[in-house]
């Protein structure tokens, strides 16, 4: 199966690298410029995408103004926000309460593999030994209580 | 249940969902009573309020005091009228949709002169909440004595109106109106002193503030000396306005460090991103060779990024370096140059630009800082000039003056523009790093701060003159 990535990012050399990796891992992506655009190509609703990469900081509209708009079009569509503006909380709380899925941060700290992994994570459910080892840890917690 | 309805309290436990109860009640105080005590009356209002917010009984409630209020014999002068208006404007309607609050004070303005007051600050507190006033600029309009209403109720809510209306002048009257009106009430005082502050015209009032506050102070005990008491009293007095400077400063620090890391953010995830990309695909690749093309792509992209960093320290630095290489210069000449250098879009827009030097020709001051200075304040104006032309057309014509004088102590210019001006509300911070009212992609927020601080670097100073209203003005000081 094939997901669908759509990246909302003002910054094109950001998106540009991120997309390319994604594609690498065999997911198809799309990118928009601005939360305008990315709306547009949500609304049209040619391609049903399984993610949507945000930004936040982006001229015209905010990505948490966006998030707003892509909840009235789709309502579970994961998305994963990710900024280099982490510290504002009140954004946080309002983003928390749209619903969002993941958050990832950018900037001093960016790492591109860690960034597809989290987004892989999202979409790709559990692997069979992930499982087995979630399990395993699970049940040594409980005898370990009951001990 | 057997209770007597009458009874208030009882009432409130029986009330539920039971109409009957309710009604009966209300017509007790309808008929019977309707001079009841005021703490009676506080008690029918949460009575009223907690039928109102809660969904079983709040259609009926309503219903119902539509009806009692037809039906209420001179309802709007009894003392029931403001009680009912205070739930109405809390519980009736969502917050978007208060039109029995407005609907019931614009009538207690009209029928009840004793009651105006509250209920044109009841609308007043409504208006701001939905943030529109069109209620208000209607009263006003059939009404213009309700605008000199000077109860404290109206005027603080006042104050917000015309920050709606963007208007600085009737806010300082109010501000004013205020300290004179209510001398002898040292919360309305020190409320008033507060939005002074908000509204960045603390320092035109300060004189009038220290002798209000002056009078609240207890006599000095005899053992400490005059000196020592003003002393006392400049402490208290500052302190507030002091720890307000504060606030807003380290908030301006708070703002200059985030948008810093903002600004060298995107660049460093750009670089890393594509570090890091490159790195899967060499690693990927058999064998030592990789692509040339490749390769100069990569260091082509990372390249563009630092300089994107380098442009960013530039335009940071005179905020950091204190060096400055003073040098005497001709000002007319200088201010001239500036605006050659913006020669192109001041022509392009139509915009004309006036420049006059009196009583001296030259100054000292470092040029390339004094440059920037000047530079900067062009741009924005151009850049206001411009949005205020977009909306008005042809009609419009943009023009910037600058002013220079000496003064006694050092030279005074005055910098002035008929642009879109700037908001009541956006005054104070406009001086912040980082804040910025131009669209995105249009400005950093950054030049306005610079050139403060630029200023302060050479104990001068820029300020936004307040009453300056058909565009923007900014009065900068350079000491001798």
């Amino acid at each position: 199966m094939i997901y669908n990535i759509l990246i909302i990012e003002d910054e094109t050399e950001t998106s540009k690298y991120l997309a390319l990796a994604l594609q690498r891992e065999g997911f198809y992506v799309e990118c928009a410029e601005n939360g305008e655009q990315g709306l547009e190509i949500l609304k049209k609703g040619k391609i049903e995408f399984d993610l949507i990469v945000l930004d936040l900081k982006m001229p015209k509209m905010f990505g948490d103004e966006v998030l707003k708009e892509i909840r009235k079009i789709s309502p579970y569509i994961q998305v994963v926000v990710y900024t280099n503006y982490g510290q504002d909380t009140q954004v946080l709380q309002k983003l928390i309460n749209l619903g969002i899925d993941g958050f990832i941060k950018k900037g001093a700290t960016a790492d591109l593999k860690s960034t597809v992994d989290i987004i892989k994570s999202k979409l790709i459910p559990m692997d069979e030994d992930a499982r087995k080892e979630l399990l395993n840890k699970f049940f040594t917690q409980i005898t370990l209580e009951n001990q | 249940m057997n209770k007597q309805t009458t009874n208030i309290l009882d009432f409130k436990y029986d009330s539920g969902n039971n109409k009957a109860n309710l009604f009966s009640f209300l017509n007790i105080v309808k008929n019977k009573n309707y001079n009841i005590k005021n703490e009676k009356i506080e008690d029918f209002v949460s009575i009223l309020a907690s039928l109102l917010s809660d969904s079983i009984t709040y259609v009926e409630t309503e219903k119902y005091l539509d009806l009692y209020i037809k039906e209420f014999p001179d309802f709007y002068n009894s003392n029931l009228v403001t009680y009912i208006l205070s739930v109405y404007e809390k519980y009736v309607g969502d917050a978007n949709d208060k039109s029995k609050a407005i609907s019931l004070a614009t009538n207690i303005v009209y029928n009840a002169p004793k009651k105006v007051s509250y209920a044109l600050s009841s609308l007043l507190r409504i208006c701001k909440t939905i943030n529109k006033y069109y209620y208000i600029d209607d009263l006003f309009s059939r009404n213009p004595d309700l605008k000199k209403i000077n109860t404290f109720d109206v005027l603080y809510e006042l104050i917000f109106y015309y920050q709606y209306k963007n208007d600085s002048d009737k806010i300082e009257h109010i501000i004013r109106t205020l300290i004179h009106g209510f001398s002898g009430n040292k919360q309305i005082l020190q409320t008033a002193r507060t939005l002074s502050i908000r509204y960045g015209v603390y320092e035109k009032f300060e004189d009038l503030f220290k002798d209000a506050f002056a009078k609240f102070e207890k006599k000095p005990p005899k053992s400490l000396k005059k000196g020592n008491y003003d002393e006392v009293f400049d402490t208290e007095n500052e302190l507030v306005v002091n720890s307000y400077e504060r606030a807003l400063s380290s908030a301006a620090l708070a703002d200059l460090t985030q948008g810093i890391a903002h600004e060298f953010g995107q660049p460093v995830t750009n670089i890393r991103y594509n570090i890091q990309f490159h790195t899967i695909i060499f690693e990927e690749e058999s064998g030592d060779k990789v692509s040339k093309s490749l390769v100069l792509n990569c260091f082509k992209d990372i390249l563009i990024q630092t300089e994107r960093i380098g442009n960013l320290v530039d335009s940071l630095s005179p905020i950091t370096s204190s060096k400055s290489m003073p040098s005497v210069f001709n000002l007319y000449k200088d201010l001239e140059e500036c605006f050659q250098q913006e020669r192109v879009r001041l022509k392009s827009l139509g915009i004309s630009y006036k420049i006059e030097v009196s009583g001296f020709e030259t100054i000292e001051f470092d040029k390339i800082q004094f440059n920037q200075i000047i530079t900067n304040l062009i741009i924005n104006s151009i850049d206001s000039l411009e949005e205020k032309k977009e909306s008005l057309g042809s009609g419009f014509t943009p023009n910037i003056s600058i002013f220079a004088r000496k003064i006694s102590n050092g030279y005074s210019i005055e910098f002035s523009d008929n642009g879109k001006g700037i908001k009541v509300d956006d005054k104070v911070r406009i001086f912040n790093p980082f804040y910025t009212t131009k669209p995105p992609g249009k400005g950093q927020g950054l030049g306005l701060y610079i050139i403060s601080n630029l200023l302060k670097m050479h104990s001068g100073s820029i300020k936004l003159d307040n009453n300056y209203s058909s565009g923007a003005k900014f009065k900068i000081f350079i000491p001798k």
